[in-house]
């Protein structure tokens, strides 16, 4: 909004306030304790809202810290082909269906970049020159990583995850690329290899059992890593779980004529790792059709054995982020269902970003709003804190 | 005890009176220090509250007076009776229910009426249309706020 407009629309409010019924209570005069009453209620997006409301507001929110929030946001960023063209990217708080947000012009390519990962507002980006860098799209805060040649070099698909702490920035950031797979914590802010040098695999990081999880598509099984101790990470023997695919599981598979309709409908299928609020390791197996309709099945291991789970019970899942939150009773975000954007599956296609409800197993779409704000080069569902 | 003093009369701001249980009334935590000094008789003037909220601090306070030595089993009616009680109100109500809270010292009225306000505003229409608030920043000001917090506005 231009300072011009601003002027007015201020001018406006002071005119409709001059007019205002009068009344005995006025909640801008409300005393500052009462009113952090009110905000130590307020969710993490309405204590933000709030600040902005009046001056007394603003100066009372000062010192309250915010609850933590827990929701899932969808951020797009835009598809500034143009240079010098503004990019700021829309976000989408589901506490309000209402409307979209915008960040600032955070002065990014955000066409040729790509979002790698996510953690907590993090988003962690590499450039159209292979630099990586991580970025807090609501502060603008930025940190690049160091660059070396041998990175840049390597121009296979690559595959990354990380975990950064808001307070001391503390990070871990672990690259997969084809020929090597290197790490980097904040302490030494240099890259070290370690010897997990396949191709194409998910990877997720736990940052409270400082393990890092590695599906490979090949051998359909999960491997661990250990990463709490100083120096180069070991693999976890014990743990090689396997979440091998099956067709079976999923729907229109029912006798010999689905048997084909189903191989002819099916365009894509994969298995991505995740973990539950209570550590479990999760496989999350999706299917594509033709029709655009997607499905999911959820796996985990029981005393050895892999086992479908049929329900997150009061949790959801980030597929994104590759982990499972809490979700009983809270306002934006729904129990026992997937938040999905089309990850790996086509970047700029609304109908990939949806919330999938596990226990009417359909895909429930988001305000078409999101969409027409914005000409999008990417999306991605994160979990601000 | 006599029967005269189990009971205690409030009095409103508008000299409206009510006689309740003492241990209704107590639950105020001003009333409760009122009563021990011992500076008041049988009657309790309530110079910050009118007749209309103090009647329903007292349905609230009845509500809890009866329920709370009932047992966990009634937990759950009393938290109904809660969302209910607050469900309608309107926002003047509710801001001079605060009040009255605070000045009563009943936390768990403060508290209560607190999360209503809470839960019935989330977005900044709605702290300025639910709470009749005025904007009041200078351009400069809001211009400021932007930059601290830029995401949470939409124009």
């Amino acid at each position: 909004m231009g300072q011009g407009k601003k002027l007015a629309t201020w001018r406006r409010r002071r005119q409709a306030v001059e007019e205002e019924i009068p009344g005995n209570f006025n909640w801008s005069e409300l005393c500052p304790d009462l009113l952090r009453c009110v905000f130590k209620r307020l969710s993490f997006t309405a204590l933000s809202r709030a600040k902005s409301v009046c001056s007394s507001w603003h100066s009372a929110s000062r010192g309250c810290v915010p609850n933590r929030n827990q929701i899932p946001w969808l951020v797009l960023f835009p598809r500034n082909e143009e240079t010098n063209k503004e990019s700021s990217c829309v976000l989408f708080v589901p506490d309000d269906t209402e409307r979209v947000y915008k960040t600032r012009d955070l002065g990014l390519d955000f066409f040729k970049s790509r979002c790698l990962a996510t953690c907590g507002s993090w988003l962690l980006m590499s450039s159209p020159l292979r630099d990586l860098y991580m970025l807090n799209p609501l502060t603008g805060e930025r940190t690049n990583l160091p660059v070396t040649q041998y990175l840049r070099a390597d121009l296979k698909y690559e595959r990354a995850c990380f975990w950064i702490d808001n307070k001391t920035k503390d990070y871990l950031v672990i690259w997969n690329m084809a020929k090597s797979s290197t790490f980097i914590k904040k302490r030494d802010n240099k890259w070290h290899e370690f010897p997990m040098v396949r191709w194409n695999e998910d990877l997720l990081y736990n940052h409270k059992d400082q393990k890092l999880y590695v599906y490979n598509q090949k051998y359909c099984s999960v491997t661990t890593w250990d990463f709490s101790g100083d120096g180069i990470p070991r693999e976890v023997d014990e743990h090689h779980l396997s979440f091998w695919f099956n067709h079976y599981d999923f729907p229109s598979w029912l006798n010999e004529e689905d048997d084909e309709l189903y191989w002819e409908k099916l365009v894509d299928f994969r298995t991505r790792v995740a973990v539950s609020v209570s550590g479990d390791v999760l496989g999350v197996a999706c299917i594509k059709f033709s029709c655009k309709t997607w499905h999911f099945r959820i796996y985990k291991h029981v005393n050895g054995e892999r086992v479908k789970i049929d329900s997150l019970g009061d949790e959801s899942l980030i597929y994104d982020i590759g982990i499972t939150v809490f979700a009983k009773d809270i306002p934006g975000i729904k129990r026992n269902s997937i938040y999905f954007s089309g990850l790996d599956h086509g970047r700029e296609d609304p109908g990939h970003i949806f919330v999938y409800d596990l226990t009417t197993q359909k895909m429930e779409p988001l305000p078409q709003r999101i969409f027409s704000s914005i000409q999008f080069s990417d999306a991605r569902w994160f979990f601000p804190c | 005890m006599s029967k005269s003093e189990k009971k205690i009369v409030l009095k409103s701001l508008d000299n409206e009176a009510f006689e309740v249980e003492k241990a209704v009334a107590l639950q105020s935590q001003t009333i409760w220090v009122m009563c021990e000094d011992k500076c008041v008789g049988n009657e309790i003037p309530l110079e910050n509250v009118t007749g209309q909220i103090l009647a329903k601090v007292i349905d609230y306070c009845k509500k809890h007076a009866v329920v709370d030595g009932d047992g966990d089993e009634s937990s759950e009616e009393l938290k109904n009776w809660d969302t209910e009680f607050t469900k309608n109100m309107d926002q003047s109500t509710l801001f001079n229910m605060i009040l009255a809270a605070n000045y009563l010292n009943i936390k768990s009225l403060l508290n209560l009426t607190c999360q209503a306000v809470a839960d019935k505003t989330k977005t900044i229409d709605e702290f300025h249309t639910f709470l009749n608030i005025e904007n009041n920043f200078t351009p400069e000001e809001e211009a400021q706020i932007c930059q601290e917090n830029l995401w949470a506005f939409d124009d």
